[in-house]
């Protein structure tokens, strides 16, 4: 009787105690994680979507780079399939042109990686209001001497503001490129030959400063698009560096990997800089 | 001393003392049963019982005492025998190390101690259990079932999956906030100055509160009241002695402090024997000079280092007993212990990439931490009558930590050499002011009363400083706690005991009342088969904040709970279990399960959900966890041969969403942990071994590397950490050895040598691991705990 007694409670308890055990995920060492690096920008083709992995100290892979996978983006319901680009680099692309990519729509990106379904959603911002240039047009002599450029520069009389509406202090992002086919430079010497283009770093401010020869360095038709950034993308900055003491890794947004899905919406406006 | 014996309706109450035959101390908690009736009660905290409604004035007492013979004690014509003192003797076999209490040695008796998960430990009886030098109270709780006893680094009691700062810790009526001497191979507490140690595992009375996990009540020494005496002792690392001093019939002094003594003799018999039984690479320089150039394959390659810290510490005891009347007590009890560590180290490393060119990383680590505790208490007990007895308890305690950790790293490769600086500096300090009046009244043989308040007041500061500039975390925070409770013990029946009891504190700083209803039960099936349960809700208003810092190794720090960065954290106990007890032999078998809310951790690794909480810095992340498990023991309680085997099978999950997705294995989880105890006494030997195995514990680390581009086209590279806490250490396990003799030293004194031998196999436990990230490399360092120790120490006492 008692034998039994003591068989009944013994396994009572270890069997209540077995069933009762918490959901831990196990982690292996060798396991990797996906890390997405997908922008969408509002008006444009899906074109910016690249996807690598984290490398274990174990492993001797070199490239890092994930080609292969079925990536689908969702809209409204409907899946898009993208496509590996040819030149592989882990970069892919949705090749139609019904996707439309628009202000204030949702967009979730899923795909499978070593059995985990890797999934993250962003919504595109609003459009940038009222931006604006201080200028539409700016005349500059072409120059020769270096003194000259660096005393151009320097004077700040052919600066041109670009303002727009901030009254939240959002992040915004600005792009400048040259979209003349064959620009005119406006150093004579022509150190830079190719079609200028500069991508700000994200800013709360309403305003951006372009300077001649940081932000453009030829003639013609500049464009200008300011982009409006995401919550996501604005933490994602502000957590970029890491410390190598508390090895804090940046923002993610990505389930299952690490990295970041985002969205902007654009505005843009035109600059020419003539030739004196 | 009070006698009172009543006839009430040929039902008569007994009231006496149990003091040490040898010194007359007072022996708090000691079991007294009436002989045949299954009776029984436990003396209180000053050795004061009252047995009531006894049928008859003819009869037979049996007194129990952990670590003391058992006494028989015949009344018959009562009135004679007022006062009735009742003396014990210090057992010559030292029967038990350790007692569940309420155990019934010879039978005979009942004890009304039967409580749950209640221990009681005779620091007097340690002395047989292997050591570092000294016998210590908190060392040999940790070979106890439920409390983790692989903390090698910890006196802190790692309880049922609770941390230590969730051990409510009195000594003498106030609170000990930090139990650590030297990483925990010490406790705070020497054992010459501690009379008794009551240990709840889980599910205690209304009368403790502010804690989670479990409450440890120690009781110092008042001293010899017959005679002056004393004692030493030395070991290899630390010395210590005692007084005993009876001032008058009334008055009682006992002064007793000790100190480390290897900062002082640096080149003595620990470095030579530290040295010799460790390998060459026990220091980090040594073993940097030996690092073999490595190179990278591309990725981090990681080379291992070791280091040991040095050390030195003290504490000191005084307690001044006065005993004004039979009826009072009046105690002032003061205690200072502080540890000053150093674990600065230097180390080497040089790199080699796939171009050929080498890079040497020099890092010369500043690493001080100082340490300590304060505390007084002035106490007054009084027996007021047979039926009511009190305590009225005024405190002080302060703990305080300063930590100063700066690295000097050079980076010299071919072509440019760099010079940096990082570090913190931590500073926490924490005061309690409290007060308590407690109340016991027995208002009949099955109902015994008990009631009081409690007050305390914490002042609280913590200051993390990075590099010397950067105030990371910057706290100043007070907050009264005021308690009131109240508990009634029903002996429903000479099988089944009732406690039930309700607290209620009111915390200032949220401006709530927390409500800790608790109940407790026992039923004794059959004499020696016995089952048990509890259940109860408990609160803590200071918490231990876990600080992570995977690269150097988390640390932790007192804060005052405020409901914002801290919260009022909650915990709920589940136990259940039975035990089967012979005269040589105690079965006994828990299980419990206690689930927590507002348990915080600190990281800085954390990026921030949202834009908001980014600006705020808001490094604090609290959630819910869980602690469960089941400790078996076996224990042969007397004979040559005496000690136990236990097994616990537990885990402790965390679920903190700030800190991880998923829910995580707490950093004390293990999960199985086996404990093996004996010792042998042959003659004027002792022989000892204990045996530990736990499961390896739970660490972050980093395992990866990638790249992220930004839009402005900067690319950045990323150390990846792994998931929360998902790397286990190796497992750990130690076997430990011990051998005294002892001897006589004129007609009173007595002495002993023993040799102990730590960590006999000298088995390379690690303690945590640090990483250093230099150039996108990984420095792994692997922090071990002590390898093999000898000592050897004598002690003396008059």
């Amino acid at each position: 009787m008692k034998n039994s007694l003591f068989k009944f409670l013994i396994i009572i308890i270890s069997g209540s105690w077995i069933l009762a055990c918490e959901e831990v995920p196990e982690f292996e060492l060798d396991d990797t994680l996906p890390v997405v690096e997908a922008f969408l920008y509002m008006g444009d083709e899906v074109d910016d979507i690249k996807i690598s992995e984290v490398v274990p100290f174990e492993s001797s892979v070199e490239n890092n780079e994930i080609d292969g996978l079925d990536i689908e983006i969702l809209w409204k319901g409907e899946s898009y399939a993208l496509v590996n680009a040819d030149s592989g680099g882990g970069k892919y692309y949705y090749p139609g042109d019904d996707l439309k990519i628009l202000s204030g729509e949702t967009y979730e990106i899923s795909f499978l990686y070593e059995g985990e379904m890797i999934t993250s959603s962003t919504t595109v911002p609003p459009a940038p209001d009222n931006l604006e240039l201080s200028t539409d047009a700016l005349e500059l002599p072409q120059l020769v001497d270096i003194f000259d450029i660096r005393d151009l520069a320097q004077s700040g009389n052919s600066n041109v503001n670009v303002e727009w509406s901030n009254p939240n202090g959002d992040y915004y992002y600005l792009v400048i490129e040259n979209i003349e086919s064959d620009p005119e430079p406006i150093d004579v010497n022509d150190i830079l030959s190719f079609n200028f283009e500069f991508t700000s770093v994200p800013t709360q401010n309403d305003f951006f400063t372009l300077i001649p020869f940081v932000h453009f360095t030829q003639f013609g038709t500049h464009r200008i698009i300011l982009y409006r950034v995401n919550e996501e993308y604005a933490l994602l900055y502000e957590t970029i560096q890491q410390d190598s003491r508390d090895l804090n890794e940046p923002y993610t947004n990505i389930d299952n990997g690490v990295g970041i899905f985002s969205g902007f919406a654009s505005d843009t406006v035109y600059l020419e800089i003539n030739m004196q | 001393m009070a006698f009172v014996l009543q006839a009430q309706a040929q039902k008569f109450n007994l009231s006496g003392k149990v003091v040490d035959e040898a010194n007359g101390e007072a022996l708090a908690y000691a079991a007294v049963g009436v002989k045949g009736l299954g009776i029984g009660t436990t003396t209180n905290a000053d050795g004061f019982f009252t047995l009531l409604n006894l049928p008859s004035d003819d009869l037979t007492l049996t007194i129990q005492y952990v670590g003391y013979n058992t006494s028989e004690v015949a009344i018959k014509d009562v009135k004679n025998q007022n006062p009735l003192i009742i003396k014990l003797s210090i057992s010559e076999q030292m029967l038990q190390e350790v007692v569940v209490s309420g155990s019934n040695l010879d039978n005979q008796m009942i004890s009304a101690t039967d409580k749950i998960s209640q221990i009681s430990i005779s620091p007097e009886a340690l002395n047989a259990l292997p050591s570092m030098g000294e016998k210590d109270i908190f060392r040999s709780i940790q070979l106890l079932p439920g409390v983790s006893g692989t903390n090698e680094a910890s006196s802190g009691l790692y309880v049922r999956g609770g941390t230590p700062d969730q051990n409510l810790i009195v000594f003498d009526g106030f609170t000990v906030y930090h139990v650590d001497h030297f990483y925990g191979f010490f406790s705070a507490f020497n054992p010459n100055a501690v009379k008794n140690v009551q240990l709840h595992k889980g599910g205690f009375e209304a009368k403790y509160g502010g804690r989670l996990s479990s409450v440890m009540e120690l009781t110092g020494k008042t001293g010899n009241q017959n005679k002056f005496s004393g004692g030493a002792a030395i070991g290899a690392i630390s010395a210590n002695a005692y007084l005993e001093i009876p001032i008058g019939d009334k008055v009682n002094l006992f002064v007793a402090g000790r100190r480390s003594y290897t900062d002082i003799i640096t080149s003595g018999i620990y470095n030579d024997i530290f040295d010799l039984y460790n390998d060459d690479d026990s220091n980090i320089a040594s073993q940097a000079s030996q690092n073999q150039t490595q190179s990278r394959s591309g990725r981090g390659s990681t080379q291992q280092e070791e280091t040991e810290p040095t050390f030195f510490f003290y504490d000191a005891n005084v307690k001044l007993s006065f005993r004004p009347s039979t009826k009072d007590v009046i105690s002032l009890s003061y205690y200072s212990g502080k540890d000053d560590l150093d674990n600065s180290r230097f180390s080497s490393n040089s790199f080699e990439d796939n171009n050929g060119e080498t890079s040497l990383i020099e890092t010369d680590v500043t690493d001080l931490l100082q340490w300590g505790n304060v505390g007084t208490s002035l106490r007054w007990a009084r027996q007021w009558n047979d039926r009511f007895y009190s305590t009225v308890v005024t405190s002080f305690s302060n703990y305080f930590s300063d930590r100063d950790r700066i690295s000097d790293v050079l980076i010299d490769r071919e072509d440019s050499v760099i010079n940096r600086s990082v570090g913190t500096v931590e500073v926490n300090d924490l005061f309690d002011y409290s007060f308590a009046i407690n109340n016991e009244y027995l208002i009949s043989q099955k109902h015994t009363m008990e009631f009081g308040v409690q007050s305390i007041f914490n002042d609280i500061t913590y200051s993390l400083t990075a590099n010397d500039t950067l105030n990371l975390i910057e706290e100043d925070n007070d907050g009264v706690q005021v308690a009131a409770y109240l508990q009634d013990t029903w002996e429903v029946n000479n099988k089944l005991t009732l406690i039930g009891g309700i607290r209620t504190s009111y915390f200032d700083v949220t401006d709530k009342f927390y409500y800790e209803p608790r109940v407790s039960a026992s039923l004794k099936v059959t004499p020696k088969f016995k089952l048990k349960a509890a259940w109860g809700r408990y609160y803590q208003f200071v918490n231990r904040i876990v600080r992570e810092d995977v690269s150097q190794g988390s640390r932790d720090f007192w804060l005052l709970a405020d409901d914002l960065n801290s919260p009022v954290s909650f915990s709920r106990h589940l136990i259940g279990g039975f035990s089967y007890e012979t005269d040589t032999w105690l079965f006994d078998v828990e299980v419990y399960d206690k689930s927590l809310d507002g348990i915080v951790e600190y990281s800085n690794r954390q990026a921030a959900t949202s834009l908001d909480e980014l600006e705020d810095t808001d490094y604090f992340f609290d959630g819910t966890g869980v602690a469960r498990g089941v400790e078996w023991m076996i224990q042969k309680k007397s004979g040559n041969f005496k000690g136990w085997a236990s097994y616990t099978l537990g885990e402790v999950v965390h679920d903190i969403p700030g800190i991880s997705d998923d829910p995580y294995y707490a950093l004390h989880d293990t999960r199985h942990e086996v404990n093996l105890v004996g010792t042998y006494e042959i003659g004027k030997w002792d022989f000892g071994a204990t045996w530990v195995f736990g499961t390896g514990k739970p660490y972050t680390a980093p395992y990866g590397e990638y790249q992220l581009t930004t839009l402005d086209g900067t690319t950045y590279n990323y150390i990846s950490v792994g998931a929360k806490n998902s790397f286990r250490l190796p497992d750990y396990h130690r076997l430990d050895m011990s051998v005294n003799y002892k001897f006589k030293l004129g007609s009173t004194g007595s002495g002993q040598v023993g040799l102990s031998l730590f960590n006999l196999y000298d088995r390379k436990n690690i303690w945590y691991k640090e990483f250093l990230v230099e150039e996108e490399e990984v420095i792994e360092t692997d922090v071990n705990l002590i390898g093999f120790t000898p000592n050897l120490n004598v002690s003396v006492k008059f």
